[in-house]
């Protein structure tokens, strides 16, 4: 907020422009459907704390609770019982850690921030959309994260120059198309923003209209479609 | 109302887990008096948590009940 | 007229307080400038560097204020702010929260309104080995006098750490910090003297929560607050004692703007609506042509766009293209408009919606967890809405006759939907399918067709069929 304070006092934008942030998935405030949100994220599977597993956890509900089936059931080499996490299966969810205390996911590198871009809630002009990855992770630099502040700043700037009155940021991408979003906010676009998740095929092109940006061009490089 | 409450700590003592979602409560009573109204084994939970016989577990998020002096109950 | 469902006191400050104006005020400027924090806090002190007001500075006067209070003026350690500060700086510094995995604590009776949470550094932060949340229903609206708010703040300071959250995403007052021995009489302070409850936490009726609708919004389609209230007391019930498989949240927005997000946070969104004509004031609409009025109240004053074209910013950006200017004079063709509110805040002074107002209802909001975020459905198109709303307490209570049996332990409404199909829902609601409900028709013709559906049933003799068709 100090690094946007300008915007805050300025009135100069295109439209409003709702930044949101949640310490963790269970977004606490309608996180996934504003103009940019700040997602804090693990990307370590759980640690298994077996010492103590058997006694503070119910085995079962923990392994109901895995939504990618990533938990099974286990024995330590003393004979404890305990659940054993398949990290290839880990969507780092941290629901499994709801249920069971012995299963802690945070870690200092692992732990970053997800940035989303073009969510919004109103029913104005167009109907309300999610937010959409846009940079799968930041490092996060306590206290000020500046490049997490670095990565807003250069959205709502590229925003501020080129939207219409009116356009909110996800009009505004979907308007110049999600290519010259990339494009515009300099920031590039990552294996890890093609969905892999379950319903991933509904967020695929399925078209032939597209915007040449270097991105095209570099795939077109690659596959030896040019020089 | 006092069969509904016998079957709910019946089921309890019996299970193995310390605590429990209400819908399997529900599903376990439900299953000795198949007559038993949903409305009425809430209420009947209601009580036995007043009679402090039972106890709600919650994370926050979700919340079960245990039984009385039985599993992760206390502060730690 | 608003009436109170039950008898209401005025609460009186003056009666209630328990600190002295020179305990309240019992530090100056100064010795707040030379406040150093027990524990070393560089990076928190940069937080309070920049322009925008920190909790850092907050929580500092907090500190300085308790380490001023005598400490049998307070009812758990003067510390808690100092350690609180202390291992967020310890938490920066290692990467991780540390903050334990939550327990059991709650208030007699009640399943939830109280979170439990306890410092993993109970040696090093003592006065935070404790540290529960406690969440308040906040009024409709969060209107609040003075007397009850400094009445709350100083049963904070006295039985908790004196730091509140105004408010949770959740709509609630949110008292941070306190000791589970504390956890009863605050519970009965706030019920029994001030005529306050616990707000929603757990598997149950979560705190409904509206937008500030007819008390300051010209938009409001119908009383958000009205209807906010008179649910939260009519489910109290559901708030408290839970009986469902996971969180079930309300909430209320008095027209499509959508100012409370019902159709992204709730499992059951009332949005207020109009099914008659948008109103039109053509003096008005003349205006802002002219530029009498600034357009969208003034919300683009901070950069030079260029004179107001109607033209342009507002029939061109309408998303039915159903409006046009017409010898001067604005015309709407209202059976094509879709209500976005476009139109009307952009000339507020010259439109306004209809007058025949009532409530849309949509199903199924949720957060990412589990299965990925889903917005809310529209399934209801319009329904009248007027006090005592028993026509939407029907519908309610349909939805919780099916979902809390059907759902699976930690399913959402939503999820439910996804798993059943929103034709169950339809079932459920007594009610038959419209194609508003979807985007666009299905595109597979992977229908689950039942017997029933289809002339003569599935029943067929294989002998039969044989007699007409050779193997
Ligand atoms: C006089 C009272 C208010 C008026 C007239 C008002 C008006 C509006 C309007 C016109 C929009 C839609 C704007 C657009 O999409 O361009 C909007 C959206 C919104 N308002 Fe308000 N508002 C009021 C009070 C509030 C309050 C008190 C809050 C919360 C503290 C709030 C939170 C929001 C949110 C979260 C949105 C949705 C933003 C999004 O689409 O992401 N509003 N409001
Ligand atoms: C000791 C610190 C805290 C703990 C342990 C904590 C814990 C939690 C938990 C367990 C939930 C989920 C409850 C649910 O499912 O509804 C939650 C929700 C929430 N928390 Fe916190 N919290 C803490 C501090 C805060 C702070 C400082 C804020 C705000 C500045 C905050 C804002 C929220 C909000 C807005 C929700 C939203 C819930 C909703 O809409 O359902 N929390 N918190
Ligand atoms: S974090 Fe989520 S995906 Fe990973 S093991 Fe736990 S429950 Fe499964
Ligand atoms: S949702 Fe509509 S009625 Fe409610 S405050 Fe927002 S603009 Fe006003
Ligand atoms: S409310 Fe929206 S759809 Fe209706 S006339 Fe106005 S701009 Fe057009």
């Amino acid at each position: 907020m100090d690094e946007l304070f300008d915007y805050f006092q300025g009135m100069t934008l295109p439209a409003q422009v709702r930044v949101s942030m949640a310490c963790c998935l269970n977004m606490c405030g309608a996180v996934h459907c504003s103009d940019i949100a700040l997602l804090g994220y693990h990307r370590k599977p759980p640690i298994v704390d077996s010492e103590v597993l058997e006694k503070v956890c119910e085995i079962p509900l923990v392994i109901a609770a895995c939504p990618t089936a990533a938990i099974s059931p286990s024995k330590t080499d003393d004979g404890k019982k305990t659940v054993k996490i398949k990290g290839e299966r880990c969507m780092f969810c941290g629901n499994c850690y709801t249920m069971c205390m012995a299963l802690p996911l945070s870690d200092k590198e692992g732990d970053c921030v997800t940035v989303l871009a073009g969510g919004k809630i109103s029913n104005r002009i167009s109907p309300p959309k999610f937010s959409k990855v846009v940079i799968p992770a930041l490092p996060n630099n306590f206290p000020r994260f500046p490049e997490v502040c670095e990565s807003v700043k250069k959205i709502i700037e590229a925003y501020a120059a080129d939207a219409n009155k009116y356009e909110r940021v996800g009009d505004w991408a979907e308007r110049i198309g999600w290519e010259k979003f990339f494009e515009k906010c300099d920031i590039p676009f990552t294996e890890h923003l093609l969905d892999d998740y379950r319903l991933q095929y509904d967020t695929y092109r399925t078209s032939t209209q597209f915007k040449f940006t270097e991105a095209a061009w570099d795939v077109s490089r690659a596959i030896g479609g040019i020089e | 109302m006092e069969d509904i409450k016998k079957a709910i700590l019946e089921f309890a003592q019996a299970s193995k887990k310390s605590k429990f979602y209400y819908n399997d409560i529900q599903k376990a009573v439900q299953e000795v008096l198949p007559d038993a109204k949903a409305r009425d084994i809430k209420k009947a939970a209601t009580a036995l948590i007043n009679e402090e016989k039972l106890i709600y577990f919650s994370t926050g998020s979700s919340t079960m009940y245990g039984l009385k002096g039985r599993g992760q109950t206390e502060d730690h | 007229m608003f009436e109170p469902n039950e008898e209401q006191q005025e609460l009186k400050y003056q009666e209630l307080r328990i600190y002295s104006d020179e305990e309240l005020h019992n530090y100056t400027e100064e010795e707040l400038k030379n406040f150093k924090c027990k524990h070393d806090i560089p990076d928190l002190d940069e937080l309070e560097k920049g322009p925008w007001p920190s909790f850092v500075a907050d929580a500092k006067r907090e500190a300085l204020h308790r380490r001023k209070l005598a400490q049998d003026r307070m009812m758990i350690e003067r510390d808690v702010v100092e350690d609180m500060l202390g291992q967020v700086q310890l938490s920066f510094d290692d990467g991780e929260t540390h903050w334990k995995h939550g327990g059991i604590v709650g208030v007699f009776g009640y399943g939830g309104g109280v979170i439990g949470r306890y410092s993993d550094l109970q040696e090093k932060f003592p006065s935070i080995a404790h540290f529960h949340t406690v969440r308040i229903n906040q009024p409709a609206s969060k209107f609040y006098n003075s007397d009850y708010l400094r009445t709350v703040c100083d049963l904070w300071e006295y039985r908790g750490s004196g730091m509140t959250n105004m408010h949770g995403s959740t709509g609630d007052i949110i008292c941070l910090g306190t000791f589970t021995e504390q956890l009863e009489p605050i519970f009965y302070e706030l019920t029994h003297v001030l005529q306050q409850d616990l707000g929603g936490s757990g598997s149950n009726l979560r705190t409904p929560e509206c937008c500030i609708g007819k008390a300051r919004c010209e938009y409001a389609c119908i009383d958000t607050q009205a209807l906010c209230y008179e649910l939260t007391h009519f489910y109290q019930d559901e708030l408290h004692r839970p009986a469902f498989p996971y969180k079930f949240k309300f909430k209320f927005d008095g027209c499509p703007n959508g100012c409370v997000a019902s159709i992204a946070r709730s499992d059951m969104s009332y949005i207020g609506t109009w099914r008659d004509d948008i109103r039109i004031d053509q003096e008005a609409v003349t205006a802002y042509i002219g530029g009498e009025f600034a357009p969208n109240a003034g919300a683009h004053a901070g950069r030079d766009w260029g004179k107001f074209d109607i033209e342009k910013e507002v029939i061109g950006l309408c998303p039915t293209k159903c409006m046009r200017m017409n010898g001067g004079k604005l015309e709407i063709n209202n059976k094509e408009c879709t209500r976005c509110m476009h139109c009307i805040n952009t000339m507020p002074r010259a439109l306004r919606p209809g007058t025949e107002t009532g409530v849309s209802i949509l199903f199924g909001a949720k957060a990412p967890i589990l299965d990925g975020a889903q917005m809310s459905v529209l399934t209801i198109p319009f329904m009248e809405c007027e006090h005592p709303f028993d026509n939407i307490k029907e519908v309610v209570e349909k939805i919780w006759e099916w979902w809390p049996e059907e759902g699976k332990n930690r399913e959402r409404l939503g999820e439910l939907i996804q798993r059943q199909g929103l034709a169950k829902l339809l079932q459920v609601l007594e009610i038959p399918p419209m194609p508003q409900m979807v985007r666009e028709p299905r595109s597979n013709p992977y229908i689950f067709w039942k017997a029933e559906d289809v002339p003569g049933g599935w029943e067929r003799d294989i002998n039969d069929y044989r007699s007409r068709h050779k193997r």
